[in-house]
Parts: C-alpha cells; structure tokens; sequence
C-alpha cells in the first residue's frame, strides 16, 4: 500500500490491542475515554470499531490500533477474525455486574485462547465502571485472583471519571514491550478488512 | 426425538397415510416413518410408467396405419423414451436391492394425531398425554431454532398470531418491570442461565425468577435462531434503498403473512422499550441496532455486519412511525372520536380469549366492538388478570376469522392498526424531544399502559 505518511513514521512501535467483553461493560467508552477524553454514552457497536491512539512510553513513541468490537451476541463469530494479530487484548468487565465477569470466564477467554494467533499476547483483565462505588458487586480482590489464573495484568477504570483509564492502557503497552515476541518495528501498515463486494450474501466465509 | 413415534404401535401397515398426516403437520421428515414411506410411492411410480410405455406403444402402432408421415419421427421418440425408462428402471431396482428395507410388520393404527397451532396436539389418546405434554410449545421437541409453522401460537391484541413462547417471555419481561431496565435488550444475561433458561424453555417449562436480561436475550436469540431470519424474503438491495417511511411501508407489504405478524410484534416491543427510554436508555436508534443483526441471517458475517446497518435504519423508520402512531392515539382521541374503519373481509367482532389451563387461568382478551356504546369500530382491549405461567397458555379463538390461515391482508392491516387504549389510568406526562428531532414522544407513566401495551 501506498502511503508512508506523516504519521507513520512518527512512531516507533505499533501495537493492535482487542477489546472485548460482553455487551454494555463499556469498551466503546473507555475507548473513547481514552482518545478524546469524551465522556458521552454510546450506542451499542455494531461489528468492530477502530481507533488509533499516538502515546509516548518508556521513550517509545507507539501507536496504539485500538480495536473495539461488538459485545452483542450476533457478532460473536464474526469476533473471531479480530484476533489475528492482536499483541494485546484487553478483557472488559463491569463491577456492578457480576455475570459480566462469569461470561468472560466462561465464553471471552476461551475465545481468546481459540483464536489469539500470539501466544505471547498480553492479556489484560479490565473493571470498568469503578465510578459507580455503591453498586459495585465485584470486589477487587476476586478479580485479582482470577486475574492470576488466567494470567492476565489486572486494572479497575472507570470510563466515566477517566480515573485510572491512561494508566490501564500504558501499563499494557509496557507489557507488550516486555515481550519480544511481540515486536515488529514498522510493519506493513494495518491491514484493515476490505468491505465484501456488495451482493454476495452467499458463499462461504473464510 | 420425535413424539409421534410412539403413537405407532407395531402389527399391520396400514395405517400409513396417517402417520404422514401427522408427519407434515409437525413437520420433521427426518424420523424413520418417513423414510419408509417414501419407498412405497417410487416403486408405485415404476408400475404407472411401465403402463404408459405401453400406450404410448400401441399408439405408435396405430400412427403407423394412419400417418404414414410421421413414422419415423414417433418411431425415434419411442426409442429415446424407452431407453430412459429402461434406465430409470435399472437405478429404481438398484436402489432398492441397496436400501434393503424389509415390510413394515405388525403395525397397528392408534390414532390420528395433528398438531394444532393454537390448540397443541388433538386426538392424542389419553395414554400418551403424560408422555406427551397435550398444550405443547411446539410440534418438534424445541422451541428454538425451529419454524413458527410448528409451535403454538397465541394471538397477540393486534391480532397476530406469534408463538406463545414469545408471548410468555414478552409477559414476564414486562411484570418483572424489564421495560425500566437499562440496557435492556442490549445486555447479555449470563451465559450459563440462560442455557438454562433455553433447555427449560425447550422442555415445555417456564422457571420462576429469570433475569430481565436474560429474557429478553432469549427474545433476540429466537428470532436470530430462526431457520430463516425474518426479513430473509427482503432482497438486501430493497432494504438499502429504503429512505423514507413510505418505502418502509411499502416493503412491509412484501413479507408472507407469518414474518409480517413477527415483525410487527417485534417493533411493538421496541416501541414499548423505546418509551421508556428516560429509564432504560435505549433510544429508538438502540433497540434498532440490538435486533437488527437478529432478524437476517447471511453466510458471510462480515456482510450480515454491513447489512445489519441498513436494516437497522428500516427498523428504527418502523419503529418512529409507530411511536408516533401511539403518540396521536393517545392525544387525539378522547374515548369517543376514534373509530376503526371495519375490515375488508368484513368481520366485525372477533373474539379472542386466551385461556390458561392450570389452576391460574386468569386471563382473558376480549375484543368487542358490538359492545362498544361510542363508535361502531373503537375496540377495546382488556386484559384481566397477570399472573400466567408455564406453557400451558391456550388461546383459543372462538370465530373462526382468526384460525390457522390467517389472510395476509389481515396481518398487514393489523400493522396499520391503531389501537385505541382505553384507560383513564393513562397520563400523558408530557411532550420530550427526542433524538433527530422527528417527533416527540408522550411519556406514560401508568403502569397499565404496559400491561396494554402487551399485545
């Protein structure tokens, strides 16, 4: 592809990092929170949203893919072709929702050891929403030790407040670039998925 | 499995035409009777052939006295169509010799069972109904995933016939006060409950206590694990050019009579969850996104991701007009300006009662113009008491206009239809702008306006 930019060569290091999680933890928003400091709702993804986020750590200029997909049921195999690739994935869950940790458990990280085509990926436990103290349900303590046993780095945010959203992000790119597995220097740039020609519904997917 | 394989007892074979009675009316051709059957038919076919090959012989011969001409021509036909016959034979006995099915023997005929969409099965002998649930959800052994042919279907108060499965949830999601949830319809129940839900659901049973969000999960995953989505007849590129109300409308007319009941439905219960946007936070936009995905089903996921889109626009035009349908109901018409013009086909008062056969029968929706001191067409919609559960819902239809094959026109007309609530309860608590400015939106704060709403 044709476009060594500006903005390409204006970073050292380019990360993809997967959200996921189920439906409402609020992966758009803490994205959001994250890039533009907004603190707006936002209605349910459809499919996959991307964003790029430019940050400095540890010296190293990154550039951070950040990619946001769908919680909704429907979209859960579609998910899958997501994970390629990713050095990091963070795996969202609400504090004031217990089942939104059971089902990352039990239905997110096993996708993630299904698909994840790093080995070396880091993976991130995530608790959103700590703005809302009094009706949390999930204390930290737990979610540490789950944390432990799925081998994920751990951190509570609130999208909302912004508290602890930078951090949260940062820590996970210290991590990758911990790994050196995980590193490639400027890349071919992202491949991002071509839309399908219109039309062909049928067929199968590959 | 099958239940009605247990209604064959084995002694003699010929019983047959009613077993494939019950089989099309349940609708699973993959059970063992069926395979059978289907030998007997090929090998009649064989025999009516071999009788034609000879007309068509001795006609032959005739034509060779009287048309000279045409001898040849014929002579060649005949030729080619023996040979085929000849061949068709040759696979015919191979087929056979390979399948080797022996006689049925020692089969008894029970009874003649059907499965009746609003009714369950009839004619089931009394000895089976303990095996057999009598007011089953459906004719096949699951309530998901499987065609609204087969399940039992209750009337809705807009009078579309909607399985009762959905109903029931639809009935519990409002009473266990869903509507105010936020997020609702866009946030996953657990996992594990809700395969619990799903196999209690599958059995016939209703469990007690189930999570708003689980219930209306299930609603999303019936309509997604339909064998075919429910806007599968649309052509993709219809529903893109759709722009305006008009050509939603227009579009509506083009779904069979089944998806149109269903799609009616559904925007009726995103309108109710849309009204209570200032609690749920689920706009019109929102409701539409959630379900969009669920109602086609495309191969390829990235395209069903694309056209998602498209039809989630067409869900929330259909969605705006009806609100706004509702909002000039309820403004406009003091209990005696509304009147509805009477249908085509003329029937006027349909009665619809929906009973429940355990202990709990408590409901009933009564329909009635006749009654009606005002107008000749308002209609009035009662629903008497809310507490149903199980699978045991009937509803029974007491005219006959409403029966299994309800006309299309009716189910498009009931997608027009305003209904009029009649309820001094309802309060109307003032206008709200809502997003993109096309109308505002009455609140109703009255509780009753939901149990209404449930139709």
């Amino acid at each position: 592809m044709a476009s060594p930019s500006d903005q390409d060569s204006k970073y050292d290091l380019s990360f993809k990092i997967l959200l996921i999680g189920d439906s409402g933890v609020g992966k758009s928003s803490l994205i959001l929170s994250f890039i533009s400091a907004s603190q707006e709702t936002t209605a349910p993804t459809i499919g996959v949203d991307i964003k790029i986020k430019h940050l400095t750590v540890g010296g190293k200029r990154l550039k951070l893919t950040l990619w946001d997909t769908a919680g909704q049921e429907r979209f859960r195999t579609l998910t899958n072709s997501f994970y390629r690739d990713a050095q990091g994935i963070m795996l969202v869950y609400d504090v004031t929702r217990r089942e939104t940790l059971t089902n990352l458990t039990d239905l997110w990280a096993k996708e993630v050891e299904l698909y994840s085509t790093n080995k070396d990926c880091v993976k991130m436990l995530v608790g959103n929403k700590l703005d809302c103290e009094s009706d949390r349900v999930v204390t930290k303590e737990e979610a540490v030790a789950l944390a432990g046993e799925l081998g994920c780095l751990f951190a509570e945010c609130s999208a909302k407040t912004r508290e602890n959203v930078e951090k949260c992000f940062e820590q996970l790119a210290l991590k990758i670039m911990e790994v050196p597995s995980l590193q490639k220097e400027k890349d071919k740039p992202m491949p991002i998925p071509n839309p399908p020609s219109a039309g062909s519904d049928s067929g199968g997917c590959c | 499995m099958c239940p009605f394989r247990n209604f064959l007892k084995e002694e003699r074979p010929f019983s047959l035409p009613a077993v494939t009675e019950v089989l099309r009316f349940a609708s699973c051709p993959r059970t063992d009777p069926s395979v059978s059957l289907s030998c007997a038919p090929a090998a009649n076919d064989d025999d009516e052939e071999e009788e034609e090959e000879e007309d068509v012989e001795s006609e032959g011969e005739n034509g060779e006295e009287q048309r000279q001409p045409q001898l040849s021509v014929l002579a060649v036909l005949v030729g080619i169509f023996r040979k085929s016959l000849v061949a068709c034979k040759c696979e015919v006995s191979e087929e056979l010799c390979g399948m080797e099915i022996g006689e049925p023997t020692r089969v008894r005929h029970v009874a003649h069972v059907t499965f009746d969409r609003f009714d369950g099965f009839l004619g089931l002998p009394v000895e089976f109904e303990p095996e057999v649930p009598r007011r089953a959800p459906s004719a096949s052994t699951h309530v998901f995933g499987v065609s609204t042919e087969s399940m039992q279907l209750s009337q809705d108060s807009r009078g579309n016939s909607i399985p009762t499965v959905l109903l029931l949830m639809q009935r519990r999601l409002y009473t266990q006060e869903g509507l105010q949830a936020e997020g609702i319809f866009r946030i996953n129940a657990e996992n594990s409950q809700e395969e619990y839900v799903r196999d209690q659901l599958n059995r016939g049973n209703m469990p007690e206590g189930i999570d708003v969000h689980c219930l209306a999960g299930l609603i999303k995953a019936w309509f997604r694990e339909l064998p075919r989505g429910v806007l599968d007849s649309l052509l993709p590129e219809q529903v893109m050019q759709c722009q305006t109300e008009e050509d939603c409308a227009e579009l509506l007319r083009l779904l069979p009579p089944t998806e149109a009941a269903l799609l009616d439905w559904a925007i009726n219960l995103m309108c109710d969850v849309a009204q209570m946007e200032h609690v749920n936070k689920m706009n019109a936009r929102n409701i539409a996104m959630v379900f969009a995905p669920n109602m086609t089903q495309m191969a390829d996921p990235l395209t069903a991701l694309m056209y998602a889109v498209q039809v989630m626009n067409f869900l929330k035009t259909l969605i705006m007009r009806m609100l706004r349908e509702r909002e000039d109901s309820n403004l406009e018409s003091p209990p005696t300006t509304y009147t509805e013009p009477p249908d085509d086909n003329g029937h006027q008062s349909p009665q619809i009662g929906i009973e429940f056969t355990p202990p709990a029968i408590d409901v009933s929706v009564s329909s009635d113009k006749n009654d009606d001191p005002v107008g000749e067409g308002a209609r009035r919609y009662e629903i008497k008491a809310d507490n149903f559960d199980g699978l045991n819902a009937r509803a029974r239809v007491s005219k006959g206009k409403f029966g299994l094959c309800q006309t299309s026109k009716s189910n498009i007309k009931s997608f027009n239809r305003e209904i009029y609530v009649r309820e001094p309860a309802v309060q109307v608590s003032g206008p709200v702008e809502k997003t993109g400015g096309i109308s505002t939106l009455s609140r109703i704060n009255s509780r009753v306006e939901w149990i209404e709403a449930w139709r």
